[in-house]
């Protein structure tokens, strides 16, 4: 199920003394189970893009197709939209309200009218699809660390069972630990064959994680394509003030001081092996 | 939601903004009272062009002012007609059981609206040209005389701007939780009043908890930097009164009395 997102722009306060474009001219195409990373400095307009992905905001102009519906043609059920297309906030912890953690899970499910009882049940499942213990299920959400806070308003999203996911910063303040939690959470995600959007401005992050990278600056779409590919126009990405992975980074040095080293290596992983592979290859030469 | 606009400030550089804030307030009042003042139609249409003048001095165009009249629309009308209507007159036009029209309460009617709209322009150049931490500024200052008596003037300004400085935040933050609420498929727009109501919850309730978890903090970095109320407290922006201001004063006096003089 694609999202076609086509020459879309969004002007906020238009005609006032405040008027900024926060996207412009943007078009992609999100294909069904991809793992796309959205990536861009504070204020290059992720947010507001993503926002456009499940019609929370109308675009200034341009269009996007959900399935080949047009989200703002006439007729168009924007609740229905929103049950294939979840979003989860950025610090989503703070839209929690209910008494108990089950029922706000069950929140969203209970929108789609299910019944209690089918409502529970799913918040159940979405409760252990981010693996959240069952002794927190009763306890008021208030109550939770902030990781499980955040896990919570996940299974918010996924109780609804959205065929896409798209995320705004989900590691976003959490500590080394919770940050590797999260990162695992969303490969499961997609390992269920979840279509994943997540933005940050994390290069390490995304690298670990995404088959494809698109990076804004100023409200545009600038880069599109594999991680090797984006992460190899190190100067660009410099320039917009966005750091590289810390594999890619330490490959560009390496190949900048005279080290043998392969283009279009990002993962720590892959750097290490390359290193390994040139200094047996130096000393048998 | 991100429509409502308080404190409709819009900056810029001309004269009106460069005021200090105490003699806008100051002058502002005198206006109000002014409008009262007036005597006839005459005294009306130099207080219009007071005001298109200041609207002039200040970069504003008049269709901004006068949008402002548009939510009191209805109870310029409602004065309007009441005033037609029901306002006594020897000089009837026009009578049928309790409905007594007269040319005193025509005038009348004009005049009361006349008042209503003047009241409504002049005051907006005030919000317009200020912004809300000046003005607030300058109504701590101009009730400074009053704390002798035991009037908190510097905690009441205080709470004003802070009131003010969160009032974006929380809208912004209310924008927020609604989106992100109704991606989970609730309804804000929809249903009985009850229901809409209940609606609100998933709404209200993280906006006081956030909310209050701001006070939270701020109260604590207030602490921080040693904050203890108005006592010894000196100011990065002093105001002061410029050539400017008096000349502005002096222009609203010529006003007044030009206007108590105009015949009715």
């Amino acid at each position: 199920m694609p999202i076609e997102v086509k020459n879309l722009s969004h002007v906020y306060a238009q005609g006032s003394p405040f008027q900024s474009a926060a996207v412009q001219d943007v078009s992609f195409t999100l294909g069904e189970g991809e793992l796309v990373g959205l990536i861009g400095h504070t204020g290059s307009g992720k947010s507001t893009l993503v926002q456009h992905l499940n019609g929370l905001v109308k675009p200034t102009s341009g269009t996007v197709l959900v399935d080949g519906m047009d989200l703002w043609a006439k007729g168009t059920d924007l609740r229905a939209v929103r049950k294939k297309v979840g979003l989860v906030f950025q610090y989503p912890e703070y839209q929690l309200f209910e008494e108990t953690v089950l029922k706000d899970i069950a929140f969203g499910p209970r929108n789609l009218g299910l019944s209690e009882a089918q409502a529970q049940e799913r918040a159940r499942e979405a409760a252990q699809a981010v693996n959240l213990p069952e002794e927190v299920l009763e306890r008021s959400p208030f109550d939770l660390s902030g990781g499980q806070k955040r896990r919570v308003a996940i299974a918010g999203v996924l109780a609804m069972h959205p065929r896409t996911l798209i995320l705004d910063e989900p590691a976003a303040g959490l500590d080394p630990s919770g940050r590797r939690e999260m990162l695992a959470l969303l490969k499961a995600l997609h390992g269920r064959g979840m279509t994943l959007v997540m933005v940050s401005h994390s290069m390490t992050d995304v690298s670990r994680l995404c088959k494809r990278v698109l990076v804004m600056n100023q409200g545009r779409l600038v880069m599109d394509g594999a991680p090797g590919e984006v992460f190899g126009r190190a100067a660009e990405l410099k320039a917009m003030g966005l750091g590289l992975p810390r594999g890619a980074e330490l490959a560009l040095r390496l190949r900048e001081a005279g080290f043998p080293l392969p283009q279009g290596l990002w993962r720590m992983e892959d750097v290490e092996q390359a290193i390994l592979a040139a200094l047996k290859g130096g000393t048998q030469a | 939601m991100m429509n409502i606009t308080l404190g409709q400030f819009y900056p810029g550089d001309s004269l009106l903004h460069r005021m200090d804030p105490r003699t806008k307030i100051l002058l502002t009042v005198a206006m109000i009272v002014t409008v009262f003042l007036v005597r006839g139609f005459l005294g009306y249409v130099a207080l219009f062009l007071y005001i298109a003048a200041a609207a002039r001095a200040a970069k504003v165009s008049l269709k901004v002012l006068a949008k402002g009249i548009k939510p009191i629309l209805f109870i310029i009308l409602l004065t309007f007609f009441l005033n037609v209507f029901f306002a006594a007159g020897e000089d009837v036009i026009f009578a049928w059981k309790f409905i007594t029209v007269s040319w005193t309460g025509v005038k009348m009617a004009v005049y009361m609206a006349l008042r209503l709209i003047l009241l409504v322009l002049g005051t907006q150049l005030l919000t317009l040209t200020t912004s809300p931490i000046a003005l607030t500024d300058g109504l701590e200052r101009l009730f400074r005389p009053m704390s002798r008596i035991g009037f908190p003037a510097h905690e009441l300004a205080m709470m004003m701007s802070i009131a003010l400085r969160f009032i974006p935040t929380l809208l912004e933050e209310a924008d927020k939780i609604m989106k992100a609420q109704k991606a989970r498929g609730a309804d804000f727009e929809s249903g009985t009043l009850i229901q809409r109501a209940r609606a609100m919850l998933p709404l209200l309730v993280p906006l006081f908890v956030s909310a209050f978890r701001r006070a939270d903090e701020l109260a604590l970095a207030m602490e921080a930097r040693c904050y203890r109320g108005g006592e010894h407290r000196t100011r990065l922006k002093v105001l002061r009164f410029s050539a400017l201001d008096g000349w502005t004063a002096l222009s609203m006096a010529a006003l007044i009395v030009l206007v108590v003089w105009l015949p009715i």
